[in-house]
């Protein structure tokens, strides 16, 4: 029959390492060593200019527990992780689905879903500032319809700055993961709907049943994606309120708040490292959590 | 059974022009204040179209540098450059992590994972450190090097590859090939849609990245277009030119859309996999 | 094997831009290199011949940049020396990763704002007032920069806030010439009574940055012990208490509520009648908003004293730089007679020179003059390290106070303390 299993297993076990060496050099030298370096002055207070460096301890990581501010920014961002997340993922999904039925044009609506990953931050942030403004079109038509009264100024107003930034992140997140489920909803094969169809299920039963648990991997990656992704959001809640996290630190995320404190007149990187460190331990967890529901076989 | 399926058509329609619009809108707006004037674009008109077009914004950009032409080129060559080397080494740290057996295969794979985890604006100054003192500063290696792997896409080639149907690697042992063979004439062909994808992401990712090259990359003869951009329109005076950031956008975005389109076809590849090759 | 091909070829590809691209980065340093041995204390122009110098800036609008170029080339010519130009985004982090990684530029900007940091940090050279003329500089401007009986900048251009007013809707007679009178009293409600709908009276930014001399005017201090936020002490809450009421009775908006996004554009499209702006908006108006008919006038007292705001930048030079010689010869250039008027004339800023001020006749121009008169009595922007953390926290809960949350004291309280507890934790 040819190779003994033994050393076919040999065979696999080399080329599976030599596959993954080129990935695992770069990313040892440049991204690992760079957070060792990281994990390294989280426990200093350092001054990067003139090298000072004196040990502190877990100094900064209590001052994460017990700073206003930065409790304010890991609460604002998982507010904004627990509804983005889902909605995201959500939206990509049905979006994907309706995309791969055979309707007409399809190849066409592709392209125009693709446009929101095009379109700069910059551009898109002012659109975005203008279109809450307090004379903006949104304020417009919900006075004409009569959903409001008066008109919010939400880029002024602490209670719905975040949810706006929450809207513009979707606009802009979705196609990436659209296009991802897209490519993903081609390895499921045909025979399996023709079988569900034969059997009697519509539309919405085949979606839920067939295509929704084949495409669990590809969910896996688009939640932890997510998640990373908006754990992490930073340029827009500084082009939005200036850098400056406000109204009242309502448009403050942590990775805002790491970089206040790696930057400018601060200086005090040591603490920065120290929120970054926890912030990258905050979202292993909860991916792992995801992940975990999401493979789990009762869900579905 | 007919029934069902009449009312389906239009509201899957319906669904699509409706997002379509959400989508479309901001877009155009942004294009078209490429087309306006500073003053149309402040005044807080909604019009996509311009009340009086102009192409000044293009052409400040187009004659501000000399080196606007070279910047085109390098943007073009690191993009194309990169973007092959990344799906090579991605899907093959992929593939390897989700069908290859070995020793310490989780632990890589949920330590490249946790890579991604952390935020990067303490990891700037190390890089560069780093980068540094490979004496890389001020050439493309430094851009190229760092990024020739994304664990962003290894994670999702991986996912991609978790799918295939388990015959496939004994299917192309039976024929004779070895493990490259395999991987380069099976398992890359069958992830088409994966590596359009990929492709189409990372290019954009090249084509965009800002902060690193501009931080790496000292003579302005060597610039990407992006950085050269954005350099002629630092925003430090605290006036930002609406017109120009929006010409911008529209330059960068001409080669995505076109390769996008390009590709677009292999994002819905006709391979069947129950069974047929 | 196709593929084996293609990847080969990739690779080669590779190696070719590497190599060639390693080149330059060591030509680069060979002339550094040569630039140390040549250096003599303030050599005549020909020994730097041949030099290279690097720059640091920030970008600006096309006629600063018209006019920086300019200045490069007649240095370039009456020199020799060669100037390599770096230009910036994100100032303060691209600028600090490069000082903190070694390789930062010969000669850079430097904000007065941030001038006490980077002093603190002991990145900029200390330099000598006979060479650079400082004599010559009107005393806040040159101040700005001095520290310890040492000088670490040299002023290049400045700023000052004046009041902008629409010629076609308002008459600069009738004014208020006081402060207090402009917000307590019944101008702007007249005033907006005769304006379309679509325009205010007037518009503010809720920034430190521009109220400074408003808090600070009659003794009192918004920084205690060189450190701490102040903002709640009495006298500073009644300073502040002229302005902010306005803005909570609606006379005054900023430009964010008008959906502009700053004063420029919401005075340039007519939406506001007033502004209070920085003579950067002289270029910026006649650039977008050519139409706009608009007078300059110098600002309304406070508390029977002129007051205003004036924002500088200086050159400084790389404490660990390796042409020093080039270095200060350039700045030498920009802030001598002959450079500076370069490059105000061109860009459409303020000379810091008296002696250029006269040579360039500026103060013939009406709409710059309100500007230069406030150099005599402006508030430098600047105060000590720790103004980012005061102002964001001011920014950050003034806004309760405009929507009735809370009162004028309660939010510059938790401004202060809010602000207080990281700066304590930071020092």
């Amino acid at each position: 029959m040819g190779v003994p299993v033994v050393k076919r297993k040999q065979r696999e076990a080399m080329q599976g390492a030599f596959f993954v060496l080129p990935a695992v050099v770069v990313i040892g030298i440049f991204v690992i060593l760079s957070i060792l370096f990281a994990i390294y002055i989280s426990f200093h207070r350092v001054n990067l200019f003139t090298g000072d460096m004196s040990f502190v301890g877990i100094d900064n990581y209590k001052r994460i527990l017990s700073d206003t501010s930065s409790l304010r920014a890991f609460r604002n961002t998982i507010l904004f992780v627990s509804i983005v997340v889902p909605i995201q993922t959500f939206l990509a999904l049905v979006m994907a689905s309706v995309l791969n039925a055979k309707l007409h044009g399809r190849l066409q609506f592709r392209i125009v879903y693709f446009l929101p990953t095009l379109t700069s931050s910059a551009a898109l942030t002012m659109i975005f500032m203008f279109l809450f403004s307090l004379n903006g079109p949104i304020n417009q038509i919900a006075l004409a319809t009569g959903a409001l009264s008066e008109p919010i100024n939400f880029l002024n107003n602490a209670k719905v700055a975040l949810q706006v930034i929450m809207a513009m992140n979707i606009w802009s997140t979705v196609p990436f993961f659209m296009t991802i489920y897209l490519a993903g909803l081609q390895d499921i094969p045909y025979s399996i709907y023709e079988a569900a169809e034969v059997d009697g299920a519509n539309a919405v039963q085949r979606f839920f049943h067939i295509t929704v648990p084949q495409l669990k991997p590809i969910t896996t990656f688009v939640l932890l994606m997510g998640i990373v992704g908006t754990f992490q959001m930073f340029d827009q809640a500084y082009i939005f309120s200036n850098g400056s996290g406000g109204p009242e630190n309502s448009t403050l995320t942590v990775a805002l708040l790491i970089y206040r404190n790696a930057f400018g007149q601060n200086n005090t990187m040591g603490y920065a490292a120290a929120m970054s460190i926890s912030l990258a331990l905050l979202i292993f967890i909860i991916s792992f959590i995801a992940q975990k529901i999401n493979k789990s076989e009762n869900l579905y | 059974m007919e029934k069902k399926n009449k009312l389906l058509k239009p509201l899957l329609y319906g669904i699509l022009i409706t997002y379509a619009a959400f989508t479309l809108f901001p877009f155009l707006w942004a294009v078209s204040g490429s087309f306006k004037t500073y003053q149309e674009i402040t005044s807080g008109s909604m019009s996509i179209l311009p009340k009086e077009p102009t192409l000044n914004a293009f052409t400040k950009l187009f004659t501000m540098d000399e080196y606007f032409i070279r910047w085109v080129f390098n943007s073009f060559l690191i993009c194309t450059v990169g973007t092959v080397i990344n799906v090579i080494l991605n899907s093959m740290a992929g593939y390897s992590l989700s069908r290859l057996h070995f020793r310490g295969r989780n632990l890589v794979f949920y330590i490249i994972l946790a890579t991604i985890m952390v935020p990067g604006q303490v990891l700037l100054i190390p890089n560069y450190l780093i980068v540094k003192n490979l004496g890389m500063i001020n050439s493309y290696a430094a851009i190229l090097f760092p990024t020739a792997v994304n664990a962003t896409y290894i994670f999702m080639m991986r996912q991609f590859y978790m799918n295939f149907p388990k015959d496939v690697e004994e299917a192309a042992a039976i024929d004779g090939l070895g493990p490259l063979g395999t991987f380069f004439r099976i398992a890359m062909p069958l992830a088409k849609a994966p590596i359009a994808t990929q492709s189409v992401f990372i290019f954009l990712g090249y084509w965009n990245a800002f902060l690193q090259p501009k931080l790496y990359l000292q003579t302005p003869s060597k610039y990407t277009l992006t950085v050269g951009i954005q350099s002629m329109m630092s925003r430090y005076s605290g006036i930002t030119q609406w017109d120009e950031v929006m010409a911008a956008s529209v330059i960068s975005l001409v080669p995505i859309l076109i390769i996008y389109i390009v590709l677009n076809k292999y994002f819905m590849q006709s391979v069947r996999m129950d069974g047929e090759k | 094997m196709r593929r084996f091909m293609a990847l080969f070829l990739v690779m080669m590809l590779m190696g070719a831009l590497l190599s060639g691209c390693g080149q330059s980065a060591e030509s680069t340093e060979a002339t550094a290199a040569e630039t140390t041995v040549a250096s003599e204390t303030a050599a005549t122009e020909n020994s730097l011949a041949g030099q290279t110098v690097v720059i640091g800036r920030w970008g600006g609008n096309d006629a600063e940049t018209a006019a920086f170029k300019q200045m490069v080339t007649d240095f370039e010519a009456a020199t020799g020396v060669k100037v390599e130009e770096r230009v910036y985004s994100d100032y303060n982090t691209e600028l600090q990763a490069e000082l903190i990684g070694g390789s930062g530029p010969d000669v850079f900007y430097v904000d007065a704002y941030m001038a006490p940091f980077y002093i603190e940090q002991g990145v900029l050279m200390p330099l000598d007032e006979a060479t650079f003329e400082l004599d010559a500089f009107y005393q806040p401007l040159r101040d700005a920069f001095l520290k310890d009986g040492q000088y670490y900048a040299v002023s290049k251009d400045y700023s000052t806030l004046a009041l902008y007013y629409n010629k076609a809707v308002v008459d600069p007679a009738e004014i208020p010439g006081t402060l207090e009178e402009l917000f307590t009293g019944d101008y702007l409600e007249t005033l907006k009574a005769t304006l379309p709908d679509t325009m205010v009276p007037m518009t503010y930014n809720r920034d430190i940055a521009r109220n400074l001399f408003m808090a600070e005017a009659g003794g009192a201090s918004i920084v205690k012990d060189e450190l701490y936020s102040n903002l709640a002490d009495p006298a500073v809450v009644e300073n502040l208490k002229y302005e902010y009421e306005a803005a909570k009775a609606g006379k005054i908006v900023t430009p964010a509520d008008l959906g502009t996004g700053w004063n420029g554009d919401a005075f340039g499209n007519q939406r506001t009648a007033i502004m209070i702006e920085g003579n950067w908006s002289l270029g910026f108006l006649e650039q977008n908003f050519p139409d706009v008919d608009f007078g300059v006038m110098e600002l309304p007292t406070f508390k029977g004293e002129k007051g205003t705001m004036v924002f500088t930048v200086g050159y400084a030079i790389n404490a660990s730089s390796k042409s020093v010689d080039a270095a200060s010869a350039f700045i030498q250039y920009a802030t001598g007679t002959e450079g500076m008027a370069t490059w105000t004339t061109g860009a459409g800023v303020l000379p810091s020179r008296e002696d250029v001020t006269l040579a360039t006749d500026v103060m013939n121009d009406p709409l710059k003059a309100p500007h230069i008169k406030g150099a005599e009595y402006a508030t430098p922007w600047q105060k000590g390290t720790t103004m980012d953390t005061i102002n964001v926290e001011f920014q950050n809960y003034m806004p309760s106070y405009i929507s009735g949350e809370r009162t004028l004291e309660e939010a510059l309280k938790m401004a202060q303390d809010e602000a207080n507890k990281t700066i304590e934790a930071n020092n």
